[in-house]
């Protein structure tokens, strides 16, 4: 991975969840924005071309799904690199995780989540996406 | 699902990350905001912000340290999902009792 950082776009309508992906995720590595529904995720996403984006599922005004279909249907038509999008979610609600699948999604975040595992596990999905 | 509370008791819970200590103090204080949230959505019948604020404290309460909190989350997202309100008012009621007795020891 090279040395330049990571821009990673974090969707979370919760100031708690919010604040957890701040901490957790260290300045060396990731350049960060953060945002509390899917409108606006979609908004910064064309402006800002992150790398990574992260995505709660349910949220008001635009779902995480709602976000994820239309990310994916502007990189159809975009020649820059596709974003590695995580989906985030509740325990118990491990099948909107499948349904999110379909669109093509790179990996998922189970909360809740300690912030001291989470910035290894986006690292790795990301990787895992971008091999050198 | 239940949490794990017992009434009366003080409930201890250890925390011993730097990086989280300082978020405890307003995470705990917005679960009691909460909890004055959803008694009055009850009283009205507003099932939807009950179930958002149940489904937020199911995702963040273990990530802070507080497991209690996550159960009690996700038994009150459950209960408005069905629109049952005594559920909900026994679930709020654990929420506040929790709330009261819980120390948090910075180690």
């Amino acid at each position: 991975m090279s040395d330049a950082k990571l821009k990673i776009l974090i969707t979370d309508d919760d100031k708690s969840i919010q604040a957890l992906y701040y901490k957790g995720l260290p300045e060396d590595f990731f350049e960060k924005r953060i945002v509390g529904n899917g409108s606006d995720a979609i908004e910064l996403y064309k402006s800002w071309k992150p790398d990574i984006v992260i995505l709660d599922i349910m949220m008001p005004v635009m779902s995480g799904y709602e976000a994820l279909k239309k990310i994916r249907e502007m990189e159809k038509y975009s020649k820059d690199k596709s974003s590695v999008i995580i989906m985030a979610t509740a325990m118990s609600s491990k099948n909107d995780i499948l349904d999110c699948a379909k669109l093509g999604i790179q990996g998922y975040i189970i909360k809740p989540f300690k912030h001291t595992e989470i910035s290894n596990r986006i690292l790795s999905y990301y990787q895992k996406a971008n091999p050198e | 699902m239940s949490s794990n509370v017992n009434d009366g008791e003080k409930i201890v819970v250890r925390i011993d990350d730097d990086d989280i200590k300082e978020l405890i103090p307003e995470f705990l204080k917005n679960r009691q905001t909460d909890v004055k949230t959803i008694i009055a959505a009850l009283e009205c019948g507003d099932y939807e912000t009950i179930l958002v604020l149940g489904h937020g404290m199911k995702g963040s309460g273990g990530g802070y340290g507080f497991d209690a909190i996550t159960d009690i989350g996700h038994s009150i997202e459950d209960a408005a999902k069905v629109k049952n309100p005594e559920e909900i008012k026994k679930q709020v009621d654990e929420l506040s009792s929790y709330l009261e007795r819980v120390e948090v020891v910075y180690e």
